[in-house]
């Protein structure tokens, strides 16, 4: 076992079997090419941790893209899938999630470029798609849900905040 | 870098088995038909920078608990 002591997950013990390796690193850690997935099997909740094990403050929070998308298809070029080395029904996909400040109604994941994964060989890559209509920031909540959750949220800080309110 | 004039309806043809046709040129902007094989990846630039910049945003993200605790609300199925 090995130990890395992370930011967000204070220490971590893994073994070399446990790292996800990514050739390329990741767009915007092109350097970072050593990742370990990370996250409870708590029931419902679907998100997990891509962590770097080149930085230990860089963690990006991904999903199963099937929660936004339930017929998800990125329409991942051929030569892509090639690097992976498995056909496309053996990986694994999640996409990066985006929670603003305050405001987690607004979240977004990008469902244009997934994390592809060969689980077997360890092997990762953030894969753009060639769907024109999977955006980079694309809502996780529908128009309902989004306006349901900041209500709730909204109401929930006004009870638990300031109770000498107008 | 090779500079060529085409005009509408005109092609380039890349290595072969790539073919890029000017289809329509309007209002300071070129509409452009690609035809290539499958494994070739056609992309415009600008979206890698914009997948890097996207995942440096999510690797300061805080409240992802919260999130998390959201989803579980409305995915109650799950």
């Amino acid at each position: 076992m090995q130990k890395f002591k992370t930011l967000r997950f204070g220490l971590l013990e893994y073994s070399e079997d446990d790292v996800l390796y990514f050739p390329k690193g990741i767009p915007g850690f092109d350097d970072h090419k050593r990742w370990l997935l990370l996250g409870d099997d708590d029931e419902g909740n679907p998100i997990k941790w891509l962590q770097s094990l080149e930085d230990s403050d860089v963690a990006l929070p991904v999903m199963p893209p099937e929660f936004i998308i339930p017929k998800y298809d990125p329409q991942l070029c051929e030569g892509d899938i090639k690097d992976l080395k498995a056909p496309l029904n053996e990986l694994c996909f999640f996409v990066v999630v985006a929670v603003p400040e305050n405001a987690p109604w607004e979240a977004t994941a990008n469902v244009r470029a997934p994390i592809v994964i060969n689980i077997a060989e360890r092997l990762g890559k953030q894969v753009i798609g060639q769907r024109e209509d999977y955006g980079i920031r694309h809502y996780i909540f529908d128009d309902t849900t989004r306006e349901n959750i900041k209500n709730a949220f909204l109401e929930a800080q006004r009870a638990s905040g300031k109770g000498g309110a107008p | 870098m090779l500079v060529l004039s085409r005009k509408e309806g005109q092609s380039l043809i890349l290595n072969d088995n790539i073919e890029v046709m000017v289809v329509e040129i309007a209002k300071g902007q070129v509409r452009l038909g690609i035809r290539a094989p499958k494994d070739v990846l056609v992309l415009r630039k600008e979206l890698t920078e914009e997948v890097a910049d996207s995942n440096r945003l999510s690797a300061q993200t805080r409240d992802v608990e919260v999130l998390g605790s959201v989803i579980k609300k409305s995915h109650p199925e799950n």
